[in-house]
């Protein structure tokens, strides 16, 4: 595995932080926490304090909607077309939206995205570059921890690099989880459980 | 013309008669698209797309070969960089005529020309943009979509993403892989305040000078080779060695019998002009 390609670090950004966010509307916070997969913006992107999603995002979803099973709902942290910016870095690395995704759909997801990846790129596939973040949250029960994988390197050594990383991650424990902070049937946002 | 026609037209590219002139062809290709959409014919529509890129992706590659020979070369490399684009937007239609119509080979020698500009940075603008659909107009929301698929072809036209606002510029970053290859920073002339074109040609120049037509065939190996220290007399010992190891001269190439260099081996399908050099210090 090619190490240098991706790293893996516990973060507070995880469904609990993303069902809460202040920029969302109610329903669409429960859609968040209600999913299995969800599509989060970037946050303050060099000084720019909206949140932004890179562009190929919008393509991403309705390809991930389209193609995973309907047992795992998919999602996007955004409220409507008035919200929605994309971000366009014109270096020819293709930057995915950062996935925030319950653990159990990891396997699913993993080769789907590099799918997506293949039909994007047609040919020049091999010598594509992908920038690209895994929000992988593990639970116990009622408590949640949040792993982010992150990988930055060449798309056809994506997939077997970061499905080796996800092998890597600990089980969870019970002592450095956290509750969400509201159930997915409640619109109020940072309720305590 | 009929369809059949400017497919033989499309086929003779490598030994093209001078008429039809291409954009009398490409006036008969909206026409036909035009009959097959009032037919509602999106089969036939999108067929005469695909050969609408073919007529663009040869005169592209047609106009930089000839913008090469004339010593346009940045213009020759935003040529190439559209034969690219265009290519890229056929390749998912899977149109099975690509040798048919010499797109094989002109993909293929693009990127050797690509490959022999001594471009090495590029800018890279960070936007925060809004787009719509190219089809129906729609802004793009992903929760809404309007069903309109990217690089799919409707009514005999690309379904593209069209930008219709900046919201903000946030940098420009320097990139050695552009999205845009076009985006060439040059330098300024401090006296007139102008940008002007500061980069050696001499490689694409050579290859240029030694095709006679832009369907001859050439090949292109990669080595190193030294090159006698008479070259770099004005190099002193302890300056960065010029074979650009990040060592000093004295402690790298000078003790050898030259100082090794990139070396550019060029094969030519047919034989070059009598005129052209055999070998040349180029850079």
């Amino acid at each position: 595995m090619a190490d240098n390609l991706v790293t893996a670090s516990e973060t507070s950004k995880g469904f609990g932080y993303w069902s809460t966010v202040e920029w969302l509307a109610d329903n669409s916070r429960a859609a968040v926490l209600g999913a299995n997969v969800v599509l989060v913006p970037n946050e303050g992107f060099r000084d720019y304090t909206e949140p932004i999603f890179p562009v190929g995002t919008a393509e991403l979803f309705q390809y991930l909607k389209g193609n995973l099973p309907s047992t795992t709902p998919v999602e996007i942290a955004v409220d409507d077309a008035a919200d929605f910016r994309e971000l366009a870095v014109h270096a020819d690395i293709f930057t995915v939206a950062t996935i925030l995704l319950k653990e159990v759909t990891a396997p699913v997801l993993v080769p789907l995205l590099v799918n997506f990846l293949r039909k994007r790129f047609g040919s020049r596939f091999p010598d594509a570059q992908v920038r690209a973040s895994l929000i992988v949250d593990q639970c116990e029960g009622d408590r949640h921890k949040s792993v982010q994988i992150s990988y930055d390197g060449p798309a056809p050594t994506f997939e077997a690099t970061v499905k080796e990383a996800l092998s890597r991650l600990p089980a969870p424990s019970i002592s450095v989880g956290s509750p969400l902070p509201y159930s997915p049937d409640s619109t109020a946002p940072n309720k305590e459980k | 013309m009929t369809v059949e026609e400017v497919a033989q037209y499309l086929g003779s590219v490598a030994g093209r008669p001078a008429a039809p002139r291409p954009e009398a062809v490409a006036d008969v290709l909206a026409g036909l698209k035009r009959q097959a959409l009032a037919r509602d014919d999106q089969t036939e529509a999108k067929r005469l797309w695909c050969l609408e890129q073919v007529l663009q992706t040869q005169n592209l590659y047609l106009a930089a070969f000839s913008r090469l020979k004339d010593r346009e070369f940045y213009l020759a490399w935003c040529d190439f960089e559209r034969v690219e684009i265009t290519l890229a937007s056929l390749e998912r239609h899977d149109t099975g005529f690509w040798r048919e119509f010499r797109l094989d080979f002109i993909g293929t020698q693009t990127a050797k020309w690509q490959s022999l500009y001594p471009y090495k940075v590029f800018t890279s603008p960070e936007m925060i943009e809004r787009a719509e659909c190219s089809i129906c107009g729609r802004p793009t929301m992903p929760r809404k979509p309007c069903g309109h698929i990217l690089g799919e072809i409707y009514d005999g036209e690309l379904c593209c993403r069209v930008v219709t606002e900046i919201e903000a510029v946030l940098g420009i970053a320097f990139v050695s892989k552009p999205v845009q290859k076009y985006s060439v920073p040059f330098k300024i002339d401090p006296d007139t305040g102008k940008s002007y074109d500061h980069y050696n040609y001499g490689v694409p120049e050579f290859a240029a000078s030694a095709l006679r037509v832009p369907f001859d065939d050439w090949n292109l190996e990669r080595t190193t080779r030294r090159q006698p220290h008479s070259r770099f007399a004005e190099v002193r010992k302890d300056d960065p060695c010029p074979c650009e190891s990040g060592k000093n001269y004295e402690d790298c190439c000078l003790p050898e019998e030259g100082v090794l260099r990139p070396h550019l081996e060029f094969s030519f399908a047919v034989p070059p002009p009598p005129d052209t050099p055999h070998d040349s210090f180029i850079a």
